[in-house]
Order: structure tokens, then C-alpha cells, then sequence
């Protein structure tokens, strides 16, 4: 090894094209091993980032279509609901009605009958006062028949049938 | 009293092509910057997961992030291609000045290693002129705003390299200069102070100790740091202006 120096300040072409070629082959290794490999991570976490917010908004849409859905699911239900409950509210109306009804028929015929049974049991009593009233008549006849009438017993016996009436 | 001598580069051996080229601790110690970097960009983006997990995936995001805004907040969103070109420059000069912390020769402190930046951000400055404007409209951006002002732009256009190299390599070079004279000095006094001490006391520098690191703060901390910063935000405001010339 020499124990040669350059002057403090020499200049020597070669080796500034040294120095260039070192600094281009510097750029180069600070390319190759530094930029290119943190910004492929840094595409690759920003791709990540894109992909987790582009599935938080599906996610989200997809609960709000849900939610939209299941809201009007049950709209639906209660609409459904309110139908059953108006239907089954009328039908029990109409069926009281009808026993209302009903009752009221059976009570007229009821009332009817008895009626026609009063008017029966009437004309019955009708009927056998008349029978009686001819009995009794027949029983005067022959009462009549049966002994010597004067005036006065003519005139006591009207009155005394007249009386019996 | 020992002769101080300032020089350049150790000349290792030279390659007998071209007359000569001679392999310097520059060229030894860029390549050992280089590989250095080169290593911790290996370490750094070793395993990088999605869902980071180290430090170290952490610290090289960040670089990047960091570059990457800084150049296109500089040069605009379009220039951002540049970013790893100029990460390497801070990296290679930062790491190149600051080197001479562990006692090596800063490949920084040589005008050809800055020069050769230089003239290589020149090209790249004309190149994105004439990309710009092209080439007639770069030769006539030499006459603007008149004719009698072409010599001095043609200065201004070549000062620019010029400026660059020599401002880094200043600042280095003079970190190193005072570095040596404190170191000698500090030498001198101690021989004076204690060169009484009987033995190998007396040889001991203790005047070396402590003092010499509250400059190395500044001129290998700091000046290392700052100078990469400053060439770094020159060449993407060279290169940007050149773009923007003629919008």
C-alpha cells in the first residue's frame, strides 16, 4: 500500500464518472429495494383499506334493505291483523245478530202459539159452555116435561133460568 | 513540533488503464457507504407486511412517505419519479459525511465524488430545459430578457454546478480541515502542558479528550445533515424551475 494522497483539491475525471455511476447505481438499489417494495405494501394495504370500507358499505346496505324489508314485513302483519281482527269482530256481530234474531223468532212463535192455544183452549171453553148450556137446557126441557107448569111456575122457572145464566 | 499536513484522498494503488486511475479511499469508502445503504434497505423493507407489524417496516414507510412528500411538494406531483434519485443523493451524502464519525476519510470531502453530482444534476437540469421548451427555446432562454445578457447567463447557468459542488464540499472539506488544525493544536498544548509527566504520561493527549467532539457535533453531526439536506432541496428546485421555465 502507498503511502500517496491526492491534493486536497484535485479533480480527476475519472472519478466524478465513478461517483456518477456510484449515485445512479445508488438510485437505482434505493428504487428497487426501498420505494418499490413500501409502495407495492402500501398499494397493496391501501387496496386492502378500499375492499374492507367497500364491504362495511354492502354490509350495510344489505341491513338496511333488511331492515326496510322486515319493516314492511311487518306493516304487513299488522295490516293482516287488523283485517283478521275487523273480520273476526264482524262475523261475531253477524252471528250474535242472528242468535238475537233467533230468539226473537222463536219468541214470537212462542208468543204466537200461546196465543193460538189461548184462542184454542177459548174456543173450547166456548164450546163446552155451550154443551153445558144445552144440557142445562135439555135438563130444563124435561124438568118441564116431567110435572104440570102454571103460570107462575112458567114465570118462576124463566126467572130462575134467567137467574142460572 | 509535528508538521501538519492537509491532503486529500489515500491513493491505494492505481489501475494501469488511461494512464492511470488511481483507487482512492473515496472510491473505497463510497462503495462502503453504498453497501451500507444498500444493507439497510434490505433490513428495513425485510418482510414488510400490510398490517405492519416492526419498527423497521415503520421507519422505511416513513422514508418513503417523507421523500416522497417532500419532492412532490417541491417539484410538484409530476416530478415524484424523482424521489429514490434523490433519496439517494441525501442518503449518499449524509451517509458519506457522516462516515468521518467512525474515522473514515468522508468520501464528501472530495471535489470530484461532489463535482460529479453536480455535473450530473447540471445534465439533468438542461435535459428538463430542453425537455421544457425545446431546444431552440433553451438557447434562446440564454438571450432573455436581451441579447447583451447571454454571457452572463451562460456564467450564471455554468455557476450553478459550480455553486453546488463547491458550497457541499466547502462545508465538509472545512469540517475536516478544522478538525486537524483543533487536533493538532489540542496536541501541541497538551505536549506543552503535560509534556513534563514522566514516561508515557507525557505523550498521553489529554487535551484530545472531549473537547474535539463538541465540534464533531457540529461539523459531522450537523453540517453532514444540513449540507445533504441543502444539495438535495437545490437539485429538485433546480430541476423543478427548469420545468416551469416556460408555463
Amino acid at each position: 500500500m502507498s503511502n500517496e494522497y491526492l491534493e486536497l483539491i484535485s479533480l480527476n475525471v475519472w472519478h466524478m464518472f465513478a461517483t456518477v455511476g456510484n449515485l445512479l447505481i445508488l438510485t437505482w438499489i434505493v428504487k428497487k429495494f426501498l420505494f418499490d417494495r413500501v409502495k407495492k405494501v402500501l398499494a397493496d394495504r391501501q387496496n386492502q383499506v378500499d375492499e374492507l370500507y367497500r364491504d362495511a358499505e354492502e354490509a350495510k346496505d344489505a341491513a338496511l334493505k333488511d331492515k326496510t324489508e322486515y319493516e314492511a314485513k311487518l306493516d304487513a302483519a299488522d295490516a293482516e291483523a287488523e283485517t283478521i281482527l275487523k273480520k273476526a269482530s264482524a262475523r261475531a256481530e253477524r252471528r250474535s245478530d242472528e242468535i238475537i234474531e233467533n230468539a226473537n223468532r222463536k219468541a214470537e212463535e212462542t208468543l204466537k202459539k200461546a196465543d193460538a192455544d189461548i184462542a184454542q183452549e177459548k174456543k173450547k171453553a166456548m164450546n163446552d159452555l155451550k154443551n153445558e148450556i144445552s144440557e142445562i137446557s135439555v135438563q130444563i126441557a124435561e124438568t118441564i116435561v116431567q110435572r104440570e107448569i102454571n103460570e107462575d111456575d112458567h114465570r118462576e122457572l124463566i126467572d130462575s133460568f134467567i137467574e142460572n145464566l | 513540533m509535528d508538521s501538519i499536513s492537509i491532503t486529500g484522498a489515500k491513493i491505494f494503488f492505481e489501475i494501469p488503464i488511461f494512464g492511470g486511475i488511481p483507487i482512492t479511499e473515496t472510491q473505497v469508502n463510497s462503495w462502503i457507504v453504498m453497501l451500507a445503504i444498500t444493507i439497510l434497505c434490505l433490513v428495513l423493507t425485510h418482510d414488510l407486511k400490510v398490517r405492519p407489524t416492526s419498527k423497521r417496516q415503520i421507519i422505511a414507510e416513513w422514508i418513503v412517505e417523507k421523500v416522497t412528500g417532500l419532492v412532490s411538494g417541491n417539484m410538484g406531483e409530476r416530478f415524484t419519479y424523482y424521489a429514490p434519485f434523490i433519496c439517494a443523493i441525501l442518503g449518499l451524502s449524509a451517509f458519506s459525511s457522516l462516515s468521518s464519525l467512525l474515522g473514515m476519510y468522508p468520501p464528501t470531502a472530495d471535489l470530484n465524488t461532489i463535482a460529479g453530482w453536480a455535473i450530473l444534476i447540471f445534465c439533468m437540469i438542461t435535459y428538463t430545459k430542453i425537455k421544457t421548451s425545446g431546444f431552440l427555446g433553451y438557447l434562446k432562454g440564454y438571450t432573455e430578457p436581451f441579447a447583451l445578457f447571454t454571457p452572463f447567463n451562460i456564467l450564471s447557468e455554468l455557476g450553478t454546478p459550480v455553486s453546488m459542488a463547491f458550497r457541499h464540499f466547502g462545508n465538509i472539506v472545512s469540517g475536516v480541515v478544522i478538525s486537524t488544525l483543533v487536533y493538532a493544536a489540542l496536541a501541541s498544548a497538551s505536549t506543552l502542558l503535560f509534556g513534563w509527566l514522566p514516561g508515557i504520561l507525557g505523550k498521553i493527549p489529554f487535551l484530545q479528550v472531549g473537547i474535539p467532539a463538541v465540534l464533531s457535533v457540529y461539523f459531522d453531526l450537523f453540517s453532514s445533515c444540513m449540507q445533504a439536506f441543502i444539495f438535495s432541496m437545490l437539485t429538485m428546485l433546480y430541476i423543478a424551475n427548469a420545468a416551469s421555465a416556460d408555463e
